[in-house]
């Protein structure tokens, strides 16, 4: 187990890297003792989003997939946690079952198109338009169910206005509950502190998870995958059932954002399946580093944070700014802001590659 | 009858519009790889460009080359400052033409403003068969189709079309042969940017010239390039904007608008998975199967007179 | 416009900073300035159409301002970009009423960033307004609204067209909340008139090819069209017609008021378009206190493209707030509550309009303009004040039974007789 977490692929190991993490998660636990009920709010909203950079980052990073739909699984993964919730609203177990029903969900739909793609040999971009193109035929699709007709169960999909947001009564979506036994239920509300710790102890489990994962030999064999998956199949990987496998585990991830952005907002619409909501994600793992999922967790929100003081005091400059960023990061630092550390460790290791090349020349 | 023409309308519009919007794309995706997000952009700056000759008293046509200049200046000043230092790194080209084209469109909200005058649109009205049809419409068919073979004739025949395809599949042994393989990448990014301004500022004549103005075609562009191929880009462009149009035309006119758009994504998601390489590989291998179909069934019939 | 924005925000402070100087001193100048939570859509998409509603707010802010404020206080505008984007608007409403603490919050040009932005204000019992027209049919303790609804324009605006053109109806409506919900008050409208609905289609948004329905439209030459057509994607529709030689009259609640297309496509695209309104710049021809109005937008904002019918309605919409702070003499939202519901009434740029207690929509006066070949505008008709009476028909009175659902043309059994 130690091996595991302490491993090779996913960058940060020894005493210094633990200690310093291990430090910035208990420091963030004394966060809602600090700040208003609006901050943790917003804040929360952020960490919400870890999970999809983080199974974005295990398949681009990791798989060397880039799926420019991994929103159609985080919209995936919140329409059916609204829908199950809603059907369900009188019982206790509502949002729990929701939220199995929202993993599930976004897990079968990509059992489904991964055999679209991988199956079908696709490769490099044409995967991610692929992706893409799935979700904009989702997008459109619900766009249009805003007639009364268009319900699962008591839920209308409500169209663009959102679900339940178009039916009349409006049905509103339960936020995260938790029966806790004798007919009593806690209900998680986005802004509380229960949702962040939740939130907090969610993420430090899937890291802790998806690092392993990456370190075991699993993780070497998608490596392998994605520095040249024609060898890796030579070698006798099942290459597009890794693929199809870290895609299912990608979509999981998202679809627990999708859900959690469900249950914090109590609101969604057929916006998160747009082209817009499918890039951001991508420059998030981009800009921060997609080999390495702590990268993954930061840039998401710090990014997003970044965007929104930006929209808020930048005016109309923000998303000019934004872009510009976009575009220096990608210029000035190859492999994200992880390539500072990996210029520093080259620098260290200029030397003996120096001495090897020589010597092979030699 | 009426019928019959008014579908044949309908198709040749949509296949137009399908080609045109995509045509600039063809060349910066199908022939460099680069994901260029920023495509819709490009039409915009097309589209804009054309407006402001237009306002400044210049003819209609010189308006539309003063877009396709903009379009392009800025297409190859974007190639030289970043596209070139990403030839290696497809994939991050998705990261920085986003990032381009944020710049882009909101660049143009606050410089110039939330919208400019359309274009006039200097076209009337033909009468087939008692119905009436739009001379624009039928223009942008002419000039889809003309676009296409102009292009196919600059990548058959011109010393250009060699060293870019020579680039394209083999950039070291044609930089190694003395093509100067930087300068054909840039030539081509321009290429591709004016393409894309020229589809942008002929849009301009029937469309709202908004800032947003183009980043609805960009992901449909995508996805008639992606079915075209890479094998033969400009005869899959023909072939992928033709079939996606077929499917489009069919189920708008049998069912409504939603279905028709649905029909094509579905219809562009079933051809890359039966050919990732794209359409004409799918029609390559169709026929293989019809021409094996063909001989076994002969070959039966040819045992069936043996054994009679 | 940056310029003149920025000046024109100075101006008003140095004004502000007078009139509390000249004001005595009272036990509410402590309570610092009043909140106007806004997100509009500055950049995106809608921000063309959007724009000119801010400008309206901050005209409006700034009059009231120079004029002493309210209560005593300095009114603040506390403005977020929504950048187009329904994610945006949930986040701001929920930074305005939150931290910002905003005493009042306006936000939404679309249902969906209208529904996003609402749901945080009713959650948080914040009074919220939303200033463009829209599907009707909200019935909510906290939400209000300056824009028409379809009694207020579909109804007259088809009748008339009935009357002058004929019985037969094609309907092009876009297909999301909005779209649907006015297109099933065409039909009722229809029904009601003796009309006959010949064809009705749904447009996806974002889609600008016409071509499949304008074969439709030719085949079935009916006498008018009533277009509810969504967006500058959508209203490409326009030049498509034209060019295919379609010359029916449409009616359309949408066009021109809010994205002001007789002014960005050339004349004559839009010839015969008849729209019924509330306000248009070209209203100024006609009515004193439009042109009052109009002079007073383009003089704090030069650059502006056109004062459309969103820069009326956040202008109205400001200075109902205000009196209704005056009257309750205090920001508490129960009392601003009652205040809003003793029937205010306000001078807006059209004519005197009254906010409805039982309804939270205005009586306001509604006129039909009719776009010229030559793209110059002519009001054909004047409806007068019109109430907005169908939710009290549905039973509903916010003043007395406080409630928060949207009522649909489906759930009135008049109107219900006429949907398919």
């Amino acid at each position: 187990m130690r091996e595991l977490l302490n491993g090779r692929i996913e960058p940060g190991k020894g005493p210094v890297f633990w200690i310093v993490g291990a430090l910035l998660v208990i420091g963030m636990l004394f966060l809602p003792g600090l700040v208003g009920r609006y901050t943790l709010l917003n804040f929360n909203s952020f960490l919400l989003m870890v999970f999809l950079a983080t199974g974005l980052a295990l398949l681009w990073g990791f798989c060397g997939v880039l799926s420019l739909g991994q929103s159609a699984f985080f919209g995936i993964g919140g329409y059916a946690y609204g829908i199950v919730a809603i059907n369900l609203a009188d019982s206790p177990w509502a949002s729990l079952a929701g939220v199995a029903g929202g993993i599930v969900a976004a897990v079968v739909f990509a059992a489904l198109l991964g055999w679209l793609t991988f199956y079908g040999h696709l490769r490099g971009v044409y995967v991610s338009i692929v992706t893409l193109v799935v979700t904009l035929v989702i997008e459109s699709f619900l766009n249009q169910t805003a007639g009364p007709q268009w319900k699962i169960g008591t839920a209308h999909l409500g169209g663009n206005n959102g679900l339940g947001r178009f039916s009349g009564a409006a049905e509103n979506i339960p936020s995260l509950t938790i029966p806790t036994g004798g007919g009593n239920s806690l209900v998680i509300s986005g802004s509380s502190p229960t949702f962040y710790y939740v939130l907090i102890g969610l993420i430090v489990f899937t890291y802790l998870l998806l690092r392993a994962l990456v370190n075991s030999r699993f993780g070497v064999a998608l490596a392998a995958v994605r520095e040249d998956p024609d060898r890796a199949e030579t070698l006798g990987y099942d290459i597009r059932l890794l693929q199809s496998m870290t895609f299912c585990i990608g979509a999981a991830l998202a679809a627990m954002s999708g859900l959690l952005y469900v249950a914090w907002g109590n609101f969604i619409t057929p916006s998160v399946f747009g082209v817009t909501a499918n890039v951001l994600p991508v420059i998030w793992v981009a800009v921060a580093g997609r080999k390495s999922l702590a990268a993954a967790i930061l840039g998401a929100v710090v990014l997003q944070w970044g965007a929104q003081q930006l929209a808020i005091s930048g005016g109309e400059w923000a998303l000019i700014v934004q872009g510009a960023l976009l575009v220096l990061v990608v210029l000035l630092l190859p492999e994200g802001l992880l390539s500072l550390r990996q210029q520093y460790s080259r620098m260290r290791d200029v030397r003996s590659s120096s001495l090897k090349s020589q010597s092979r020349q030699g | 009858m009426g019928d019959i023409i008014s579908f044949a309308y309908q198709y040749a519009d949509s296949f137009a519009l399908l080609a045109l919007s995509s045509i600039g794309l063809v060349i910066i995706f199908g022939m460099m790889g680069v994901i260029n997000m920023a495509h819709g952009e490009f039409m915009m700056i097309g589209a804009f460009g054309a407006s402001f000759g237009f306002q400044w008293g210049l003819p209609l046509s010189l308006a539309i080359v003063t877009g396709v200049f903009a379009a392009t200046a800025i297409g190859l000043l974007l190639e030289r400052l970043v596209i070139r230092k990403l030839y290696g790194r497809l994939l991050y080209s998705l990261v920085a033409t986003w990032g381009i084209s944020l710049v882009l469109s909101q660049g143009a909200l606050v410089l110039i403003g939330p919208s400019v005058p359309s274009l006039p649109n200097p076209f009337g009205t033909v009468s087939v068969g008692g119905m009436n049809f739009s001379v624009y419409r039928l223009f942008l068919v002419a000039l889809a189709i003309a676009l296409i073979v102009t292009l196919w004739a600059l990548m058959r025949f011109t010393n250009f079309g060699l060293h870019a395809r020579a680039t394209m599949t083999e950039p070291d042994m044609a930089e190694a042969l003395g093509v100067r393989t930087t300068r054909i990448y840039m030539v081509t990014f321009g290429l591709g940017a004016a393409l894309a301004g020229f589809a942008g500022a002929i849009f301009g004549l029937s469309a709202q010239i908004q800032p947003t103005f183009g980043a609805a075609y960009t992901p449909i562009a995508f996805i008639v390039v992606v079915v075209a191929g890479s094998r033969n880009i400009i005869a899959g462009l023909l072939a992928s904007a033709l079939v996606l149009a077929l499917v489009k035309t069919s189920f708008t006119v049998g069912f409504n608008i939603l279905t028709g758009y649905v029909a094509m994504l579905v219809t562009a998601l079933i051809i890359i998975r039966l050919s990732p390489t794209g359409i004409l590989d799918l029609i390559g291998k169709l026929k293989a199967l019809a021409s094996q179909h063909r001989s076994s069934t002969a070959g039966t019939s040819a045992e069936e007179t043996k054994n009679a | 416009m940056n310029i003149s924005r920025r000046s024109l925000m100075k101006t008003s402070v140095a004004l502000a900073a007078t009139s509390t100087a000249l004001a005595p001193v009272s036990a509410f100048a402590q309570e610092g300035p009043i909140k106007v939570g806004i997100i509009d859509d500055a950049s995106g998409d809608f921000a063309a159409a959007v724009i000119p509603k801010t400008q309206g707010a901050r005209i409006a802010i700034d009059e009231i301002n120079a004029a002493g404020g309210v209560l005593g206080r300095e009114l603040e505008l506390i403005h977020y970009d929504g950048q187009s984007d329904v994610r945006r608007h949930q986040e701001f409403a929920q930074r305005a009423i939150l931290q910002d603490e905003v005493d009042v919050l306006m936000a939404g040009y679309t249902s969906s960033e209208r529904e996003a932005a609402r749901a945080v204000a009713v959650e948080n019992e914040t009074i919220f307004w939303h200033n463009n027209q829209g599907e009707g049919g909200i019935a909510d303790e906290y939400s209000f609204f300056t824009g028409p609804v379809p009694e207020q324009q579909i109804l007259p605006g088809l009748e008339y067209m009935v009357e002058k053109y004929g019985k037969r109806v094609y309907v092009l409506a876009a297909d999301y909340g909005f779209g649907q919900v006015s297109a099933q008050w065409v039909q009722a409208s229809a029904g009601m008139a003796g009309a006959e609905v010949v064809g009705l289609e749904f447009i996806p948004l974002g889609n600008s090819e016409f071509s499949s329905s304008i074969a439709n439209i030719q085949n079935e030459e009916p006498d008018f069209l009533f277009l509810l057509l969504v967006g500058s994607a959508q209203s490409q529709y326009f030049p498509q017609a034209q060019a295919a030689g379609i010359a029916i009259p449409s009616i359309s609640t949408v066009n021109l008021q809010q994205g002001y297309e007789h002014k960005l496509f050339p004349a004559p695209t839009l010839e015969n378009l008849y729209v019924p309104v509330t306000f248009i710049e070209e209203l100024a021809q006609e009515v004193e206190s439009a042109q009052v109005f109009v002079d007073k937008v383009r003089a704090a904002f030069p650059d502006t493209e056109y004062v459309n019918q969103m820069t009326r309605c956040a202008y109205v919409a400001v200075h109902l707030m205000a009196k209704a702070w005056e009257a309750a003499g205090t920001t508490d939202t129960p009392a601003v509550l009652e205040a809003l519901h003793s029937g205010l009434t306000f001078d807006a740029p059209e004519g005197p309009v009254t906010l409805d207690p039982a309804t939270h929509h205005l009586a306001m006066d509604i006129r039909l303009a009719q776009v010229q070949p030559d793209h110059s505008v002519e009001f054909v008709e004047d409806f007068g004040v019109i109430e907005p009476w169908w939710l009290k028909e549905m039973g509903v009175n916010l003043a007395d039974t406080p409630q928060s659902r949207q009522y649909l043309p489906g759930d009135d059994p008049d109107l219900a007789a006429f949907l398919e």
